[in-house]
């Protein structure tokens, strides 16, 4: 097998409130560790936007990755109703001015702690889902009838669930085969052959190669690709040919 | 030089090194479904990725029934002798049984070592009944594997490994998710010649492989994986493309628990 070209879907930069010995924070870190796995692309989010202030990270962003266009930027959103935020409107034309490829939400309890319900961010998501514009959000984030919902509500919305853990097959398995929206990010899916079980039972084109750095292991996440008992074929597609056809189908206008 | 990160990379077995996973268990679980889990399933997952030996304690054992369990292991021992070496789980709820079931187990040749669930079993590391298994193995001279979870784990195993000089033991999963809890561990683990660390982490976090080598050294660092939980390819990657020392790399994989096996 030649050495896959990864792209990743999870990784972040920049000052965080925990930081543990032995990882960075700084861009210049990322891009080391990068090229040390063999990551050659990154959708990227700033710590800023998700720890501090959503404007503020997503435009700190903006600044610091213009340089490298191997990064694509992630933005970090939220509804509107509070003021702090955009409306769907106007936050669309940002986010194409920008030439943002996917967003996040950190709507947990411990983070900007509101509600995904339709009578909340209803009104966000019909924008993501027509502009055809990857939502990430991570399974420490919501709960599964959360998830359930959100992929009902909007069909056609593309949801990569990140941050998973091993011990979820018995809800994910049900509502891959339910949510044909719902997309895994695989760094945290380290279930004993779940990556081949996955592929054959759901297809490859449902996982994307994600890290999880500079909190999470790059060199776990990417041996886990490389040694996933799956065709050389399906390797690609997780490792960056599934993302590339996602945001190669945004539509702004 | 050995190629650790060419062979990652195209996904290749690291086949030119010793590599033993001291932490791996065997068979079914109760709380989640995972694809595989038998043997025959872990040999494959260790023939691609060249792990030369997997030291096993079964689920069945960490959980309700140590007989079943470790007899499962003997089973699988006796039938894979150059592939598989066995823990014998001991429940601190059965102490009445705790060494008739050691000297059982150990009558079988790969047989090495004992382990002990604080967690599943719900007993403190340090209680009363674990001793009897620790007493066991500073006689014989073995290692046994703790799982250790959280702060109060970490400072049992302190205690435990001044206790039994001769005996080896394991902080698996080196403390737990916690990385203050981890930063506990690699001090105690300094304290003790017998006291080392696994690297079978939930949360495998950035550069945590590194970090610990920088703290106690790669003789005190074991390759574990948790196999059939976890796949061994992730924790596999984590040490051959970490920025250490192919010396470094070789202790971790397999020299350091060829040494504690005896073997």
């Amino acid at each position: 097998m030649e050495p896959l070209n990864f792209f990743d879907c999870n990784c972040s930069f920049g000052m965080r409130s925990v930081k543990y010995p032995g990882s960075f924070s700084s861009l210049e870190g990322l891009i080391k560790n990068m090229n040390n796995y063999g990551i050659k692309k990154a959708l990227v989010y700033h710590s800023l936007a998700r720890e501090y202030d959503m404007a503020t990270g997503n435009k700190t962003l903006m600044r610091e990755i213009s340089d490298y266009p191997f990064l694509y930027p992630v933005w970090v959103v939220m509804h509107h109703h509070t003021g702090e935020f955009p409306a769907p409107d106007l936050l669309k034309m940002q986010l194409k001015e920008n030439n943002v490829k996917a967003v996040r939400i950190f709507p947990s309890i411990l983070e900007h702690w509101y509600s995904i319900s339709e009578w909340n961010c209803g009104e966000l998501f019909n924008m993501l889902e027509a502009c055809k514009i990857p939502l990430i959000v991570g399974f420490d984030q919501i709960t599964w009838d959360e998830l359930y919902n959100l992929c009902m509500h909007h069909p056609e919305l593309i949801v990569i669930l990140s941050d998973v853990n091993y011990r979820i097959n018995r809800n994910l398995y049900t509502l891959l085969k339910k949510l044909p929206n719902l997309y895994v990010e695989t760094s945290g899916y380290k279930c004993f052959d779940g990556i081949s079980d996955l592929c054959k039972i759901f297809g490859a084109h449902r996982l994307i190669f994600g890290t999880g750095m500079p909190v999470l292991s790059g060199a776990a996440a990417v041996s886990m690709i490389n040694y996933a008992k799956i065709s050389d074929k399906e390797k690609q597609m997780i490792a960056a040919e599934n993302l590339e056809k996602l945001i190669g189908g945004i539509r702004y206008d | 030089m050995i190629d650790f990160a060419g062979k990652v990379k195209r996904g290749l077995p690291i086949d030119d090194i010793l590599i033993i996973d001291n932490h791996c268990h065997l068979g079914l679980w109760a709380a989640f479904h995972g694809p595989k889990e038998t043997a025959e399933d872990m040999l494959i997952n260790m023939d691609v990725l060249g792990i030369d030996m997997a030291c096993i304690s079964a689920h069945a054992a960490i959980g309700p029934d140590y007989i079943y369990g470790n007899n499962l292991v003997i089973e699988t021992v006796k039938k894979y002798p150059e592939r598989f070496i066995g823990y014998v789980t001991v429940n601190p709820n059965y102490p009445e049984d705790i060494k008739t079931e050691i000297e059982r187990s150990f009558k079988v040749p790969q047989m090495k070592g004992i382990k002990v669930h604080p967690g599943f079993h719900k007993c403190p590391l340090d209680h009363k009944n674990y001793h009897q298994a620790y007493e066991e193995a500073n006689e014989r001279g073995c290692t046994v594997l703790m799982h250790t979870w959280g702060i109060d784990t970490v400072f049992a195993a302190d205690r435990i490994a001044s206790m039994y000089p001769k005996a080896n033991f394991i902080m698996g999963h080196a403390g737990g998710n916690d990385i203050r809890v981890m930063e506990k561990a690699a001090e105690v683990a300094n304290k003790h010649n017998n006291l080392y660390i696994d690297l079978a982490l939930s949360y495998a976090f950035q550069g945590n492989v590194e970090w610990f080598v920088r703290e106690i050294g790669s003789k005190k660092v074991l390759f574990g994986s948790d196999m059939p939980f976890y796949d061994a390819s992730f924790t596999l990657g984590r040490v051959a493309l970490a920025e250490i020392s192919d010396s470094e790399k070789e202790d971790i994989f397999g020299l350091n628990m060829k040494r504690l096996l005896n073997i």
